[in-house]
């Protein structure tokens, strides 16, 4: 038990300083109850703050940007950056509504189906088929395994999302060797070679990474 | 084994709607908001975790509403019946954090242990702070009686052996609201404490034990009983801690005070039923106004707010709006943007800082030499991040404060004040502020 002068009140506590105006305390006795558990060291769990959300938004602004120039600069005839825009909402939608939330199963596949469908819509709409391939689906793959990169980096709960995320990824670089395997993609290959090289390396990274926590969830959620 | 079993897939589909007041909760709950309240009991010996277990299990049989997880439905959350196991866990320091509802298998309150504390955790869309209590005492009672002590409920709350009765579970919104002619009474937006937050989770947490008597002659004095007096106390030190010499446009203080409407109605539910007095101040002109004349105008507001009239009144409309035909059959998802933009516009912006005074509480005989403190405490939210819990519970009262920011003027001014006046107080903290 300690004493604040200033306060005039008895501290509960082995602090030397009183906790209400931080004046130094004088010893009375080594009893303490211990109403409180202290924090035991600096705590590294910073306030979780829209740093994230700002992030995704600002590279889905720099994305979008980049897609439409490059549409308008390079293939003027062919209008394929509303698809792009397009998938970039999808992926806001894939992480807000499907990842990251706890919504039940049925709502979560019902807002796919939909979504999905409303793209194909869209891309017969514009009749691009030639650059489904070849350009957006490879850009899309890309910016998902970016984007997932970036959650396993930054996130604190990444333990929980290495399986699903690698799975993600993995079907994403089979999307893209399917392509190649079966030259669905045209000329143009170098994106989908890129999707592919990436998509492979995330999936390996991922897996040397996350082994602990792969482990760990396999056990908890499949007892295997 | 037949009935039993019979009784056992009987109880697997229970399921109770959310009460009224309840509905809120779920929908505008989120990390920088969790609703939660606590209370902890220091004990005389060190807390055995299988024992604590061991009687929120057989409790839970006792408490069905209690034995619930929260599940979303097309129209509105509901509680259904948790068959999965209960865990308590090892107190950290993060203590009026919300509760994890994915490591607690799916609860809605959480039993925590460390040393000689048991702490348990409610969210309040499952029941209020006298319901709370009821089930903290009774843990506490069950617990002893688990360990081997010789304790009896001796008819201050529900026995060991007691079943659960129908009452205990009913939405008493319902059951007791009349139809009056009362105004609605229009409220103003009052300031909002603005300090520094934590540039990490969680919240400080300041307790001071003040000896009764001295309180009690403080309030007597001054005519109003003791919630009044504190609650004027607290309005004031919100005005001297923040807006005495600061340029502030609005130096209206509201103290929100909850009220238990079981004393006003009757009925032994255990999930919400409370109403609450507002008691506002302005202090843009400041004449010197005393404590003791703060303490009266809070009294006659309190008095006013908790007329039955007036009670009828504000749940008559909110009964009225659950049964709203447009409201029911909204669908969950819209229900939820309606719920969050009503409680924006009319939930905690429309208080300053909340006072809680859940009275003076008794354990029986047996049991209270082995408790030897209690203390009650809410946690502060984002636009009202100052809160105070108040427990009576021997020869002290309890007073907990919880706050979202690094400053501790207004506790500073609060328990000052209550030296000044010559009472003995005692201070615990836990140090959220400074470096450990
Ligand atoms: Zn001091």
């Amino acid at each position: 038990m300690k004493k604040c002068r200033y306060c005039n009140v008895e501290v509960d506590s082995d602090k030397n300083f009183c906790p209400i105006c931080f004046n130094r305390t004088d010893n009375l006795d080594d009893r303490s109850t211990g109403l409180y558990t202290l924090r035991k060291h600096n705590e590294t769990k910073i306030k979780s703050s829209w740093f994230l959300t700002k992030l995704f938004f600002f590279l889905t602004i720099c994305t979008l940007t980049a897609s439409v120039m490059v549409n308008v600069l390079v293939t003027p005839k062919s209008m394929w950056s509303p698809l792009v825009v397009f998938g970039e909402l999808y992926i806001w939608v894939l992480i807000a509504h499907t990842i990251m939330s706890k919504r039940s199963l049925f709502e979560k596949v019902f807002l796919q189906v939909v979504v999905i469908l409303l793209i194909l819509i869209f891309a017969e709409k514009l009749s691009i088929s030639d650059w489904l391939i070849p350009y957006v689906y490879p850009s899309m793959s890309l910016a998902v395994v970016t984007t997932l990169s970036l959650i396993l980096i930054i996130s604190s709960k990444r333990g929980e999302y290495f399986i699903g995320f690698t799975v993600i990824a993995f079907l994403l670089s089979i999307g893209s060797l399917v392509f190649i395997l079966f030259s669905l993609t045209g000329e143009f290959k170098l994106l989908n070679y890129i999707s592919l090289a990436v998509g492979f390396s995330a999936v390996f990274g991922y897996v040397l990474f996350g082994f602990d926590s792969i482990k760990y969830e396999l056990g908890k959620k499949w007892h295997l | 084994m037949a009935s039993e079993k019979r009784s056992l897939s009987k109880r697997k589909n229970t399921w109770y709607p959310l009460d009224n007041a309840a509905k809120i909760y779920p929908p505008t709950a989120s990390d920088k908001r969790a609703h939660v309240f606590c209370f902890s009991a220091i004990l005389t010996e060190e807390v055995d975790p299988y024992s604590l277990r061991e009687a929120v299990v057989i409790l839970l049989e006792k408490y069905p509403t209690f034995k619930t997880k929260l599940m979303r439905g097309k129209f509105w959350y509901y509680l259904e019946n948790n068959d999965l196991p209960f865990k308590v866990f090892k107190e950290d320091a993060y203590y009026l954090k919300s509760i994890d509802h994915q490591q607690n298998n799916g609860y809605l309150f959480e039993v925590l242990y460390i040393r000689n504390k048991i702490t348990v955790k409610f969210f309040h869309a499952l029941t209020d702070g006298t319901g709370g209590f009821n089930f903290f005492k009774s843990l506490i009672l069950t617990y002893f009686s688990v360990i081997g002590k010789d304790v009896d409920a001796e008819g201050l709350l529900k026995p060991i052996d007691a079943p659960s009765t129908a009452s205990e579970g009913e939405d008493s919104f319902l059951t007791y609201h009349n139809v009056t002619g009362d105004k609605t009474e229009k409220i103003s937006k009052p300031y909002h404490i603005r300090a520094k937050p934590f540039d990490y989770d969680g919240c400080g947490m300041i307790t001071a034990k003040v000896p009764i008597s001295g309180v009690k002659e403080l309030a007597n004095a001054a005519n109003v009983t003791i919630t009044a007096y504190l609650s004027a106390l607290y309005s004031y030190c919100v005005y001297k801690a923040f807006l005495a010499d600061r340029p502030e446009k609005n130096k209206l203080v509201t103290v929100l005070i909850p009220c238990n409407l079981r004393k006003k109605y009757g009925g032994e539910t255990q999930r919400n039923f409370t109403m609450f007095a507002r008691f506002s101040h302005d202090y843009t002109v400041y004449d010197n106004t005393t404590v003791e004349q703060l303490a009266a105008e809070c009294q006659n507001k309190m008095n006013d707010d908790l007329r039955v009239e007036k009670l009828d009144k504000i749940i008559d409309d909110n009964v009225k709006l659950e049964r709203n035909f447009f409201i029911k059959i909204a669908p969950l998802i819209l229900k939820d943007v309606i719920m969050r933009t009503a409680y924006a516009k009319v939930g905690e912006v429309l208080q300053t800082v909340n006072f809680s005074n859940l009275g003076l509480v008794k354990f029986p005989e047996s049991v209270s030499p082995f408790v030897k403190e209690i203390t009650f405490s809410i946690t502060p939210t984002f636009s009202c991040n100052h809160q105070t819990g108040v427990i009576g519970y021997g020869d002290y009262l309890y007073v907990t404060f919880a706050r979202g920011y690094v400053e501790t003027e207004l506790e500073k001014t609060f328990i000052r004040f209550l030296t000044a006046k010559g009472l003995k107080i005692e201070v615990s903290s836990n140090f959220w502020e400074s470096q450990p």
